[in-house]
C-alpha cells in the first residue's frame, strides 16, 4: 500500500450512506488499486469541524474525499441547484444522478475547486404530514412546513405554507408538538426518525414523482488526486462520475423503499393522480422562475439550464 | 490607555449581550406567534412565525459568543486548574502566567489572522442561509475584531496591568 | 500498539502537564491538539499539517456560529438574570417560610431553593454563588455550624447542574448526539432524588447533633405572609420553563428565550408596585456576568474540538474501543472503572472540559461492548438499546463529574462557597460536604442498579 486517502462525512458509521455507498466505493477502489491505495473512512465529523465546512476541507486538502450535502453551503453551487427542482427532479435518483453526469459541462463550473467522484441525489422530498392529508396544494395553506434546503423553502411557499427552518434532529420533536404541521423530506430518513408514528399522511406524485430533491457530493482535493501516479489516477476515474452514477443512485432509490413500507404500514401513503399531481406543478412553477430568475443575476443561462437539465433526465429515464 | 481598552472590551462583550436579548425578543414574538397560531387557525386564520428563527439564532450567537472571549479574558475568567502551582515560589507563578499570557496572545493573532482569511473566501463563496438568504461573510467581521481585542488585552495582561477582578 | 496512537497518548500526557501548570484549559486543548497533528504529520504522510492549518478559517465561527448550542448562554443568563432580579432571595425566603421553622429547616430551604434556583441556571457554579449570597448571611446570623452551613450550600449548589437546564447536559447531548430534551427528562427523578437525599442528610446531622443548628427561622407572621406571597411568581415562572420543557411544548432554545424574556417582563414589572425590582444596571450585570462564563464555556469547546481532531487522527478513541473490546473485562466493571476515571479526573479538571475530553472515547467502547448501534435491549449486555444507554450513561456521567465539584483538592463549589465566608477554613468546607458527598454515592449505586430511574421520565413523555 503506498497511498492512504481520508474519507470524512457528517453521518454516523451504521448509516447507509456508510454502509451502502462509502463502504463499498472503498473497497472497490481499494481492489482495483491492487492495495496499493487505501481509503480510511471518518464518519460523523470526528476530524473536526461542522458538516457545512466539508466542502472547504476537501478543497483545501485538511482531509482527501468528503462526502457533503450541496445544499449546507447555498450559493457556493449555483448551477448544480437546478437538479434539486421539482419538475426537473422526477422519482427516482438513479436517474437524476446519471442525468448529472452525462450534463456534466452545463454544471462543471461550480466544480472548479475539487476533484468530483460523484454528484448524486436523494429520492426526492415527499410530504409528511401530522394529521392532514395532503391531496390539493389548497391542503397545505397556512401550514408550518420544515424545509431541507433553499429551493424546498421556495417549494413550501409556492404552495402558498410557510418554511420553518431546522435541524434534522429536531424534527421529531417538533412534529409530536405540532411546532410544524409536517414537513418535506425523502422516505429514506423516515425509519431513523420514526417518522412513521409521528405523522399521519405522507404524499408523493405519481410514479413515485418528487417535490424536488437534495444534491450531495462526493469530492477529492485536486492536489491529493493530481499526486496520484498515473494508474492510480485511471483507478480513481473509473470509479467517478458516469462510471458509477447509476449503481450509487440505485443505492438511494433502494433506501427508500424502508420507510415507503413503514409510511405503508403505519400510516397512509397518498399516491396523487397524473391530474393531482398537474395541479402541484402548476402552482410549483414560480419556483422555477425564481429559480432562473435568480441564476440569470447570477450571470447564468437560467432557462436553458432548466431545459438541458429536464432533457437530461428525461433522456436517462429513457423517455 | 488601559482603561480606554478596558471600556472598548466592555462595550463590546455588551453589544454582545444585546444580540443575546435580541434572540430573547424574537424568541418571544416567534413563540408568541405560535401560540396565537394554534388558537387561530381553528378561525380559519393563520399567523406567520418568524420564517429563518433558527438562521438568525445561528448568525446572531455566533457574533455574540466571540464578543465575549476579550471580556472573559479581562476579567480572567477563562479557567485554569489550580493544582500545584499554588505551591511553587512566587516568580515562577508569574512567569508561568505570563507565558501563558503571550501564547494566549498568539493564539487570538492567529485566529484573527485566518478568520479573516475565512471571511474573505466565504464572500467570494457567496455562502448564504438556507432560509433567510442572508450573507454569512459579514458575520465573520465581529469575530475578527473580538480575536483582535483578546490579542489586546492578553498582552496587556502579560506585561502587568493589573487586571484581576 | 502503532506509532499514530503513541503520540495520542503523549499529547494526552502533555494536556495533563500543561493543565498540572495551570494553562488556560481551552489554551491547552488547542495547543496540544494543533501540536499533536503537527507530530503525526511527521509521522502519516496523509495527515498534511499545512492545509490542516487552514481550516481555521471557518473552524472558529462554524462552532459558534451553533444552532443547539445557542441555549448555553441563554441558560447562564437566565440564572444571572433570575439573580438580578432578585428572584433567587423570593425563593430563598419563601422556602424559609415554609421550612424554616423546623430544626434545620432553614439549610433545608437552601437546599430546596438551590434545587428551584438549578431549573433556570444551567450552571452549577452560578447556582452555588447565587443561594450562597442570598442565603449563607441568614445562615450564620442564625448560629448555624460553618460546617453544615457551607457543606449544605456547596453540595446543594451542585443541583444547578443537574436539574434541568443544564449546560453540562447540553453539551454532552450534543456530542454523543442525544436529545437535549430527552436528557433533560432523564435528569428529573436523580435530581429529585438528590433534593430528597440532601434534605434527609441535614435531618439527620441535626437530630445527631443538634447544636448544628442552634436555632430556627425567626421570620414572623407577616414576613411569612409576605414571603410566601412573592414565592408565587418564581415557582410560576420556574415551574413553566421547567414543565414546558418536560412535556415537550418547548424545544431548548425557545424555552430558554422565553423564559429570559418572562424574568425580565416580571422584573421590571415589579417596579410598578414596588421598589424592588429590575433595574437596567441589574440587566447590564447580568449580561456581563453571562459575557465570562459562556466566554469561557466556549473557549474550551473550541478547544475541545481541535482536541478531537487530533484523538480521531491518532486513533486513539477506536484503539481503545478495540481494547476494551478484546479485554476480556466483564462489561459492568468496565462501566464501574469509567465512573472511577471520571471520580479522579473530577478532583482537578474543570467539569465541562472533563466530559468533552473524555466522553468521546468512553461512548464508543460502551456502545461496543452493549452490543453496538443496533443492540435491542433483549440482545444488550446492559439490557438497554443505544439510545438508552445514551441517556443512561450521560445522567451517571453527569453526577459523577457534578460529584468533582464539592471533592478535594480542587473543588470549585466549595472554593465559591468558600469565598463568601472568608472566615471559615477551607477544610472545615469540605469537612462539611462529606456526609452530601456519601448519599452521592448511594445515590450512584442506586442509578446503576435501577436504570429505570433515568429511563422512566423520557419513556413515560415520548
Ligand atoms: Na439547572
Ligand atoms: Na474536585
Amino acid at each position: 500500500q503506498e497511498v492512504t486517502l481520508t474519507f470524512h462525512h457528517f453521518l454516523g458509521p451504521k448509516a447507509p450512506a456508510q454502509t451502502k455507498m462509502i463502504e463499498p466505493w472503498a473497497k472497490s477502489v481499494e481492489e482495483a488499486s491492487g492495495g496499493r491505495i487505501k481509503v480510511e473512512i471518518f464518519p460523523a465529523m470526528s476530524l473536526g469541524g461542522k458538516p457545512p465546512e466539508l466542502y472547504r476541507q476537501a478543497r483545501d486538502g485538511v482531509v482527501d474525499i468528503v462526502w457533503t450535502v450541496l445544499g449546507y453551503t447555498p450559493g457556493v453551487f449555483p448551477r448544480t441547484e437546478v437538479f434539486e427542482l421539482p419538475t426537473v427532479h422526477r422519482g427516482s435518483a438513479k436517474e437524476t444522478t446519471v442525468a448529472i453526469a452525462n450534463s456534466w459541462d452545463l454544471i462543471k463550473d461550480d466544480f472548479k475547486d475539487v476533484k468530483p467522484i460523484l454528484v448524486h441525489t436523494h429520492g426526492g422530498q415527499v410530504f409528511h404530514m401530522v394529521d392532514k392529508p395532503v391531496r390539493t396544494p389548497d391542503d397545505l395553506v397556512g401550514m408550518k412546513l420544515r424545509t431541507p434546503s433553499r429551493i424546498g423553502g421556495w417549494t413550501i411557499e409556492a404552495l402558498g405554507a410557510e418554511p420553518v427552518g431546522m435541524p434534522v434532529p429536531a424534527l421529531p420533536q417538533a412534529l409530536s408538538k405540532g411546532i410544524v404541521a409536517g414537513a418535506l423530506i425523502p422516505f429514506e430518513i423516515v425509519a431513523p426518525l420514526k417518522i412513521q408514528e409521528l405523522t399521519k399522511h405522507s404524499t408523493e406524485g405519481p410514479n413515485s414523482y418528487r417535490f424536488g430533491t437534495a444534491t450531495f457530493m462526493i469530492g477529492m482535493n485536486n492536489d491529493s488526486y493530481e499526486s496520484l501516479p498515473d494508474d492510480l489516477k485511471k483507478v480513481i476515474d473509473d470509479h467517478s462520475m458516469g462510471n458509477i452514477a447509476e449503481t450509487y443512485g440505485a443505492v438511494w432509490d433502494a433506501s427508500e423503499e424502508g420507510g415507503k413500507k413503514l409510511i405503508r404500514e403505519n400510516s397512509e401513503l397518498i399516491t396523487l393522480s397524473d391530474d393531482e399531481y398537474a395541479v402541484f406543478e402548476d402552482k410549483m412553477a414560480p419556483v422555477v422562475e425564481r429559480w432562473v430568475a435568480d441564476a440569470n443575476g447570477n450571470g447564468l443561462d437560467g432557462s436553458g439550464m432548466v431545459d438541458a437539465a429536464r432533457a437530461a433526465v428525461a433522456k436517462a429515464s429513457g423517455n | 490607555m488601559y482603561s480606554l481598552l478596558q471600556r472598548a472590551i466592555s462595550f463590546w462583550a455588551l453589544l454582545g449581550g444585546v444580540l443575546v436579548i435580541a434572540i430573547v425578543l424574537v424568541t418571544a414574538v416567534n413563540v408568541g406567534a405560535l401560540i396565537l397560531d394554534s388558537i387561530l387557525k381553528n378561525f380559519g386564520i393563520y399567523v406567520s412565525a418568524l420564517p429563518g428563527y433558527e438562521d438568525f439564532v445561528r448568525l446572531a450567537i455566533s457574533a455574540a459568543a466571540l464578543s465575549f472571549f476579550p471580556y472573559c479574558q479581562m476579567k480572567r475568567g477563562h479557567v485554569a486548574v489550580e493544582l500545584f502551582v499554588q505551591a511553587f515560589p512566587q516568580w515562577l507563578q508569574q512567569a508561568l502566567d505570563k507565558l501563558w499570557l503571550l501564547l494566549t496572545m498568539a493564539l487570538a493573532v492567529f485566529l484573527a489572522y485566518w478568520m479573516w482569511i475565512g471571511m474573505l473566501e466565504t464572500r467570494s463563496d457567496n455562502t448564504m442561509t438556507a432560509v433567510l438568504g442572508w450573507a454569512e461573510w459579514p458575520w465573520y467581521l465581529p469575530g475578527v475584531v473580538s480575536m483582535a481585542l483578546w490579542a489586546l488585552i492578553s498582552l496587556v495582561q502579560a506585561f502587568g496591568a493589573k487586571s484581576h477582578g | 500498539m502503532g506509532e499514530m496512537e503513541f503520540i495520542g497518548i503523549a499529547g494526552l500526557a502533555v494536556l495533563f502537564f500543561l493543565l498540572s501548570l495551570r494553562m488556560p484549559v481551552g489554551l491547552a486543548m488547542l495547543l496540544v491538539g494543533v501540536g499533536g497533528t503537527y507530530a503525526l504529520s511527521l509521522t502519516a504522510s496523509y495527515v498534511r499539517f499545512g492545509p490542516y492549518v487552514k481550516q481555521f478559517k471557518s473552524l472558529l465561527w462554524s462552532n459558534m456560529a451553533n444552532y443547539d448550542l445557542s441555549v448555553v448562554p441563554l441558560f447562564v443568563f437566565m440564572g444571572y438574570l433570575a439573580s438580578q432580579a432578585n428572584l433567587s432571595r423570593d425563593l430563598f425566603q419563601g422556602m424559609n417560610a415554609l421550612m424554616g421553622r423546623f430544626r434545620g429547616g432553614v439549610a433545608m430551604s437552601a437546599i430546596g431553593a438551590c434545587a428551584g434556583f438549578g431549573a433556570v441556571c444551567g450552571s452549577s457554579l452560578a447556582t452555588a454563588s447565587t443561594m450562597g449570597r442570598v442565603a449563607l448571611p441568614e445562615l450564620r446570623k442564625l448560629n448555624y455550624s460553618p460546617r453544615l452551613a457551607t457543606g449544605a450550600l456547596a453540595a446543594g449548589g451542585t443541583l444547578g447542574i443537574l436539574i434541568p437546564p443544564s449546560v453540562a447536559l447540553v453539551i454532552y447531548a450534543v456530542i454523543v448526539e442525544a436529545s437535549i430534551i430527552e436528557m433533560f427528562r432523564a435528569a428529573m427523578i436523580p435530581g429529585i432524588i438528590a433534593v430528597v437525599f440532601f434534605i434527609a442528610v441535614i435531618a439527620l446531622l441535626v437530630r445527631w447533633k443538634p447544636e448544628l443548628a442552634p436555632s430556627v427561622s425567626d421570620m414572623d407572621k407577616a414576613e411569612r405572609r409576605r414571603a410566601l406571597l412573592k414565592l408565587i411568581p418564581v415557582l410560576l415562572i420556574f415551574g413553566s420553563i421547567i414543565v414546558g420543557l418536560g412535556i415537550g411544548l418547548f424545544t431548548p432554545t425557545p424555552a430558554a428565550g422565553v423564559g429570559v424574556f418572562a424574568i425580565l417582563v416580571y422584573g421590571f414589572a415589579q417596579r410598578f408596585w414596588s421598589d424592588e425590582g429590575l433595574r437596567f444596571g441589574g440587566v447590564k450585570t447580568a449580561l456581563l456576568e453571562t459575557a465570562v462564563t459562556s466566554g469561557m464555556i466556549y473557549f474550551i469547546l473550541f478547544g475541545a474540538e481541535v482536541l478531537k481532531g487530533f484523538f480521531t487522527r491518532a486513533g486513539l478513541p477506536s484503539a481503545m474501543a478495540t481494547w476494551a473490546g478484546t479485554s476480556g473485562l466483564d462489561p459492568w466493571l468496565i462501566l464501574v472503572l469509567m465512573l472511577l476515571i471520571l471520580v479522579v479526573l473530577g478532583c482537578f479538571m474543570e467539569s465541562l472540559a472533563m466530559i468533552l475530553v473524555v466522553v468521546p472515547f468512553f461512548w464508543p467502547v460502551l456502545i461496543d461492548l452493549n452490543g453496538g448501534d443496533y443492540a435491542t435491549a433483549a440482545t444488550s449486555t446492559f439490557g438497554m438499546d443505544a439510545e438508552d444507554l445514551k441517556i443512561w450513561f450521560g445522567i451517571l456521567a453527569l453526577i459523577v463529574v457534578e460529584l468533582g465539584l464539592i471533592t478535594p483538592p480542587v473543588g470549585l463549589n466549595v472554593f465559591i462557597i468558600n469565598a463568601l465566608a472568608k472566615d471559615i477554613p477551607m477544610s472545615e468546607t469540605f469537612r462539611g460536604v462529606v456526609p452530601f458527598f456519601l448519599v452521592e454515592i448511594i445515590r450512584i449505586g442506586l442509578i446503576i442498579a435501577f436504570p429505570m430511574l433515568v429511563l422512566l421520565v423520557p419513556t413515560v413523555l415520548s
